[in-house]
């Protein structure tokens, strides 16, 4: 299916390429290049996956969006588990995120494993952002492929 | 068909106004811009409401003597504002439900052009084109 | 034209009947009076709905017509409704006559006064000829009635008047004036309104006896007339439904009529009114819906119907009206409770109103012209005196197609649009407006509230009332540059221009064109040309040049105004942040934080983006502290007019279009400044002269746009910092308007050397190295240190003592010490200090050392002094050094529960050392509580002397015994270590103290104690003598019997089973000889105790107090034996 693994090499490709051309001091900017990027991608992408949905009742409804129909486009899966404590925050756990699957699963990797999530973290955000809802996303991986991504709603 | 439509960002400002007779473009302005009242009151009603359709498409926003304004509203709360004249009876509601998302899917499409940024007046001629034909089957 | 269109004050009040009361003298006869008063005065809604008249007896009614129409054969209309009907059946010709008339049941001159009486209703009768009028008589009477039945004269007199005045018994009423007058006026008018309810059902069927001679062709007016009449006479009735239904059919019938140029008026004027009725009716009704489907029908039908072209502002009045109407009825509802909602609520129709006004002025601009000369007759003489509703006054009465007289007509037409053209439209529109924007305020619609003031504005513009014109455009401008709707902005601000330039504001003049010339202005590019060219003009004391499109006379009006003015100095202000200006300003300091020794660096960012590049006069940044404003300033010297940038010196403020251009000042901060904020409080650029006119265009804080630009997805992009040489990215600027000034960073090396962890209690040295890298001497260095927290903390929780140089501590903890002077110190030279923390709770505190001394620095040709802080923190972890355990032993060694009382036992104090470092223990000792003693005399502490190393262990056994005490528990005392850390630097430091609680103790009380006396060791088959001492610690004699148990190690003499006494506090030796027969370590035999007045197992306990075994060694073999 060479289809669907056009976007995991051109992604792989992507943090490498930055990666490479920076220079040392600036590799701490990578990530954020990254994740500005995908906010780009994620505002277009919501733009265009809601196009067909009905209107959004709620936060919590917008949440299972992203969790159903806006993961299943990028990633061909859903979230495993979405959990929320009413406040603000919610937690998307997915425990085989398509990114990490190709790195093994052991501990040895671990460090590389923010390059590899700030992308998917911008496009969290810039889904989110462009339906309304001002956030702050991190992902947090214990073991591989398993990840969580920890939305954080900013209020006014 | 249609008389007047807008693309209204998601701030409320305007991103793209298109009027056909253009000596009467400030009225129709001022007839998009007062109907954002009628579509905030819409959206901020969403869910209060048990038997809501949650529709994109809010329906007729509110009559004048002259003119029926519609609206739409995307998930991003980018909103769409069909004007269509009064007299024009040919137009029922699912001819303007057809126009907005006529108005949706090229605007969808639109943002797929690299060399347009979000949050950006429209220029490109395709959506031009997309509106034109829906205001000019008269 | 208001009198086409408007609606007669007998169509909008609550029609009541009308009831005429005679023969009252209200004027001296005072018992009348009160009687009248009773009827007219607080008439609230729960009496019934009547209006009363007073009238002469002799009152002449509107006459009947005489002789009934039999035929309508012949009968040609005039006019759908008179115009004196409504009033006539409202106030003239009343349902009911009440004729009053003072006449007590016992009158004795009854006769005369029933005579009398007839006559006065004969009057009214007569005067009401042919008229359904309903006539009663009501009797005044001095004396309260008797019960019915009882007044047997007053029930035949009543019977004989009845029959005197033609009256059927129930039109004759009594009314005694007593107390109670209001309960019979009460009752009176509920009968007065039955009889009006059935006169005007009466009239309303004589009415519709009429239709019967009705054709369709001939008397369409009268169809409607009719169902007009029977439907006002029902609300007459207070019959509202029927009345409605009524109107109803009126409506009908009116659309079915042949409408025509010449009657379209009178049409509209008469659905008007009925349109006014059912919509009425139908709110009354709570129908909201159907009244406002009635009103659209009604438009729907007649906005298309214009008529006579010429008059066509009277087709938009009359719109005007329905819909202003319409608002008002509606509006009324929803005060007596209806609920509107935002789409649907009065403040539509007022706004209609307001469109059709101005559509009717338009019209009246286009069509009406004045009169050239007076025609005579003047067509409009009978204007205010038509015989029917909306008819043209010079052709009353004519319903035929075409006008009889064309050149009437044409005189008429033309004094009609004189009339209108006398009418001031602006003030029929802005009270609509502002009706409306009250309506769209309340059902929450801003835009549209906004968007009506914008109309009211323009409308003040027309009107000629610009300072009115300007206030109420400044109070929405602000709503739609915040939501970026340009377009409309601007044509806010072209109005908001004319009006200036009309009334010669010159600082809302220049506030306008600076926000025209500005990127964000829609304006061409020679428009904005034109207009920056005015603002030069404007600012170098010109009069600008006017608008085009406007009204050459108030243009003239205005040149005069801004050439008297031109020469008056004029200074104001205008804030940039409430505009969207032609210029932007951003300011920031470079640093967030500046060293009270460095300069602080301010830059300023100008950009313009005008047409043509502009000159400002000056550049000033106002700061928190005045006093540095002074370097905070560019002035440039040439006028607003100067050319280019080649003939001006360095700074200057001539500014090109696009470019941006930076500005940076710099200057010393104070002393007295430091520690604290500096801030940009705002940011002046001066266009103009102070001297002649100058705007001072102000920007709070550090600048920066008022309307934050769209947020791309670029501008979320991480910016590149700022290249020197190259073009300024002006969205890369970031404003910062605040920065801290702290103190000069102190050049002294300080080194704290210390050896952690802090163990409990010990004297904490560190030692504190400092070096002076200043280029001078300093001569007051001041050190200070201490717990950071404890100032806060209570005195209990003071638990951490510092102190210099020397340890020492007598009870009163210091945390902190301040201000230390210490000695000069010269460059590069090093002073050393010693700190000790005494830690009195172990965890983690903070130990902060700083250190304060003024040196003064040369910089830029001044010598500043400065103070300069150097702070160091030390987290400190304190940690017990010693873990104890005590064990209690018998003098066994075995570990015992409880002691005996004045029994001797072992106390076994075990110390643990828990520090890392070494522990030099200096000795130990044991403070006993009054129970206890100690058993043996007193001995030095086994500790004496001994270094602990981590993990090792210390211990001391000592051998105590309680006095005689009868205490169930008790506690044995503290047990205190004197230690200090061993290390090569601690040989002049104090011991400390330690103590531990030692732990309370069970204790057991037994009568008896056993003891016995055996040498160390025996040998086999050498005698082994052994000795029991019984001790009775009881006061009593005790009985006793003892059994030894012979076992086969040994053999013994001695008493094997023995019974003795033991007297109080006496012992008692039993002694036995053993001989051993094994060696090794060998059980004893067993002497069994029993004690006869004992119930407890005493044989138990002596067991525990003696030894159970000896050991016995083997007999030597001696090399001098025989063998």
């Amino acid at each position: 299916m060479a289809d669907e693994v056009v976007f995991e090499y051109l992604h792989m490709e992507m943090i490498s390429y930055l990666y490479r051309t920076a220079e040392k001091i600036e590799q701490d900017h990578c990530i954020s290049k990254l994740e500005s990027l995908g906010f780009r991608v994620g505002q277009s992408l919501s733009e265009r996956f809601t196009k067909d949905s009905s209107r959004f009742k709620d936060e919590l409804d917008t949440m299972k969006f992203i969790c159903k129909d806006f993961w299943n486009s990028v990633y061909k899966k859903q979230v495993d588990n979405l959990r929320t404590n009413h406040q603000g925050v919610y937690v998307l756990q997915d425990n085989k995120f398509r990114f990490l699957t190709q790195i093994s699963s052991g501990k040895q990797y671990m460090d590389a494993a923010p390059k590899y999530l700030a992308f998917p973290c911008g496009m969290i955000r810039g889904a989110l952002s462009n339906l309304g809802i001002n956030c702050v996303v991190t992902a947090e991986v214990s073991a591989m492929p398993a990840c969580k991504f920890q939305i954080q709603i900013q209020r006014l | 068909m249609a008389v007047c439509v807008a693309v209204i960002a998601k701030e409320n400002y305007p991103l793209y106004i298109k009027t056909i007779p253009t000596d009467n473009e400030l009225k129709f302005q001022y007839t998009v811009h007062t109907s954002l009242d009628v579509v905030e009151e819409k959206i901020s009603s969403v869910g209060k409401n048990t038997n809501d359709l949650r529709e994109l498409y809010l329906g007729l926003l509110y009559p004048t003597e002259d003119y029926k304004v519609y609206g739409y509203v995307t998930n991003t709360k980018v909103k769409f504002v069909i004007v269509v004249e009064s007299s024009n009876t040919s137009l029922r509601d699912n001819e303007i439900r057809g126009m907005f998302r006529k108005l949706h899917n090229g605007y969808v499409d639109m943002l797929c052009n690299p060399f347009y940024t979000p949050g950006e007046n429209i220029t490109s001629r395709l959506f031009d084109n997309t509106v034109l034909s829906m205001m000019q089957q008269d | 034209m208001a009198w086409a269109s408007n609606l007669p004050q007998e169509l909008l009040c609550r029609p009541t009947a009308l009831v005429s009361l005679t023969g009252l003298d209200v004027t001296y006869n005072a018992i009348h009076k009160l009687i009248w008063d009773s009827f007219v005065n607080n008439r609230r809604s729960d009496r019934v709905p009547l209006q009363f008249k007073v009238t002469a007896g002799d009152h002449e009614y509107p006459k009947c017509r005489t002789n009934k129409r039999q035929s309508y054969e012949w009968y040609i209309p005039k006019g759908v409704l008179k115009k004196t009907w409504m009033n006539k059946h409202l106030n003239q010709v009343p349902a009911v006559v009440v004729v009053f008339f003072d006449l007590d049941w016992d009158e004795h001159l009854w006769k005369e006064k029933q005579m009398e009486c007839a006559t006065r209703v004969e009057i009214v009768r007569n005067s009401l000829l042919n008229r359904g009028t309903k006539v009663a008589v009501v009797l005044i009477q001095k004396n309260a009635p008797l019960p019915p039945g009882e007044d047997v004269v007053a029930a035949e007199r009543a019977a004989s008047l009845c029959s005197a005045c033609d009256l059927s018994a129930k039109q004759l009423y009594v009314l005694p004036h007593t107390d109670h007058l209001i309960g019979y006026t009460i009752r009176l008018e509920n009968a007065f309104y039955e009889l009006a309810q059935s006169y005007y059902h009466g009239e309303a069927r004589k009415v519709k006896a009429h239709r019967d001679f009705l054709n369709k062709t001939t008397h369409q007016l009268l169809f409607v007339r009719h169902q007009f009449k029977i439907a006002f006479f029902s609300e007459l009735k207070q019959d509202s439904h029927t009345a409605l239904k009524h109107y109803k059919q009126a409506y009908g019938h009116l659309l079915e009529m042949r409408m025509h140029d010449t009657n379209l008026l009178e049409i509209k004027s008469i659905a008007g009114f009925i349109n006014y009725k059912i919509c009425r009716l139908s709110f009354q009704h709570n129908a909201p819906l159907d009244s406002i489907a009635q009103f659209r029908k009604h438009i729907d039908f007649f906005k298309s119907k214009v008529g006579i072209a010429e008059l066509a502002f009277e087709h938009s009045a009359w719109m005007a009206k329905q819909f202003q109407v319409f608002g008002d009825l509606f509006d009324e509802a929803i005060k007596l409770g209806l609920t509107a909602i935002q789409t649907q609520h009065p403040g539509f129709y007022y706004q209609q109103a307001a469109n059709h006004a101005v559509n009717r002025k338009q019209l009246c601009r286009g069509f009406c012209k004045p009169l050239t000369q007076l025609i005579h007759p003047d067509p409009l003489e009978f204007l205010d005196n038509l015989d029917f509703y909306g008819q043209r006054p010079w052709r009353q009465g004519h319903q035929s197609i075409d006008p009889p007289d064309m050149q009437r007509e044409r005189d008429g037409i033309a004094s009609l649009q004189n009339m209108e053209i006398q009418v001031d439209h602006s003030w029929i529109i802005i009270p609509l407006l502002n009706s409306a924007v009250a309506q769209f305020k309340k059902y929450k619609s801003p835009r549209m509230k906004r968007y009506l003031m914008v109309q009211m504005g323009e409308e003040y513009y027309h009107a000629k009332d610009y300072n009115k014109a300007l206030m109420l455009l400044n109070k929405v401008m602000w709503d739609y540059r915040g939501e970026r709707w340009w377009h409309l902005l601007d044509s806010i601000l072209d109005i908001s221009l004319k009006c200036a330039y009309l009334t010669c504001k010159l600082q809302e003049y220049v506030s306008v064109c600076v926000e025209l010339i500005g990127s964000y202005s829609m304006r061409s590019t020679e428009e904005k040309t034109r207009i920056q060219m005015n603002l030069i003009r404007v600012i170098s004391n010109d009069s600008p040049e006017p608008e085009p499109g406007l009204d050459p006379i108030c243009v003239d009006n205005a040149r005069r105004l801004w050439s008297s003015c031109s020469t008056d100095p004029s200074v104001f202000s205008i804030d940039m942040q409430n505009i969207v200006p032609f210029v932007e300003c951003k300011a920031c300091f470079s640093t967030e934080t500046v060293a009270a020794d460095t300069e602080v660096q301010l830059e300023v960012y100008i950009r313009v983006n005008c047409q043509f590049p502009v000159r400002f006069s000056k550049l000033s940044v106002f700061l928190n502290n005045q006093l540095y404003n002074q370097y905070c300033q560019i002035v440039d010297g040439q006028g607003v007019s100067a050319g280019s940038e080649a003939d001006s010196r360095g700074g200057d403020l001539y500014l090109v279009p696009g470019q941006t251009r930076l500005y940076t000042f710099s200057f010393l901060p104070l002393k007295d400044d430091v520690e604290t904020q500096l801030e940009i409080s705002s940011l002046v650029l001066e266009l103009g002269s102070e001297a002649g006119r100058c705007a001072m265009l102000q920007w709070i804080g550090g600048g920066g746009p008022a309307v934050s630009p769209v947020q791309t997805a670029q501008s979320l992009l991480p910016r590149k910092p700022v290249v020197p040489g190259c073009p300024i990215d002006w969205n890369a600027v970031d404003v910062r308007a605040a920065t801290r000034i702290v103190p000069r960073k102190a050049k002294l090396d300080v080194v704290i050397q210390h050896e952690p962890p802090c163990l409990l209690n010990e004297f904490y040295l560190l030692r504190l190295d400092m070096t002076n890298n200043e280029d001078t001497d300093i001569e007051d260095i001041r050190l200070s240190f201490g717990i950071q927290g404890d100032e806060t903390a209570s005195e209990s929780e003071q638990t951490s003592h510092v102190c210099l140089e020397t340890p020492e501590f007598d009870n009163v903890v210091e945390y902190s010490r301040e201000d230390v002077a210490l000695v000069k110190l010269g460059t590069g030279k090093k002073l050393s200090r010693r700190l000790f923390v005494k830690n009195m709770q172990i965890g983690t505190k903070v130990l902060f050392v700083k250190l304060v001394y003024t040196v003064a620095v040369t910089k830029t040709q001044q010598i500043i002094t400065c103070t300069c802080e150097q702070n160091e923190t030390i987290s400190l972890t304190t940690v017990t050094p010693f873990e104890v355990s005590v064990k209690l032993n018998s003098l066994k060694f075995e570990q015992i529960e409880a002691i005996q009382i004045e029994e001797p036992f072992l106390l076994l104090p075990e110390l643990k050392c828990t520090s890392p470092w070494l522990v030099e223990l200096q000795s130990s000792q044991l403070q006993m509580t009054p129970f206890v003693q100690s058993a043996d005399e007193d001995a030095p502490s086994q500790l004496q002397g001994v270094c602990l190393k981590k993990s090792e262990c210390a211990a001391e056994c000592i051998c105590l015994q309680t006095v005689h005490c009868i205490q169930p528990s008790i506690s044995l005392g503290t047990y205190t270590v004197y230690w200090r850390r061993h290390t090569d630097e601690s040989k002049d430091l104090p011991f400390v103290t330690t103590s531990f609680p030692l732990p309370i103790v069970n204790t057991e009380h037994v009568p008896i104690s056993m003891e016995l006396r055996l040498p160390a060791y025996g040998s086999v088959k050498n005698l082994l003598p052994l000795c029991y001492v019984i001790n009775n610690r009881t006061a009593y004699p005790q009985e006793m019997e003892v059994t030894m148990e012979a076992n086969d190690s040994f053999m013994f003499s001695g008493n094997k089973q023995f019974h003795f006494r033991i007297l109080p506090s006496k012992a008692y030796n039993l002694t036995y000889n053993l001989f051993p027969l094994v060696a090794g370590h060998v059980a004893l035999p067993k002497l069994h105790v029993n004690m006869l007045r004992y119930q407890g197992n005493i044989d138990l306990i002596t067991q525990k107090m003696i030894p159970t075994h000896v050991f016995i060694k083997p007999t030597g073999k001696t090399l001098d034996s025989s063998g």
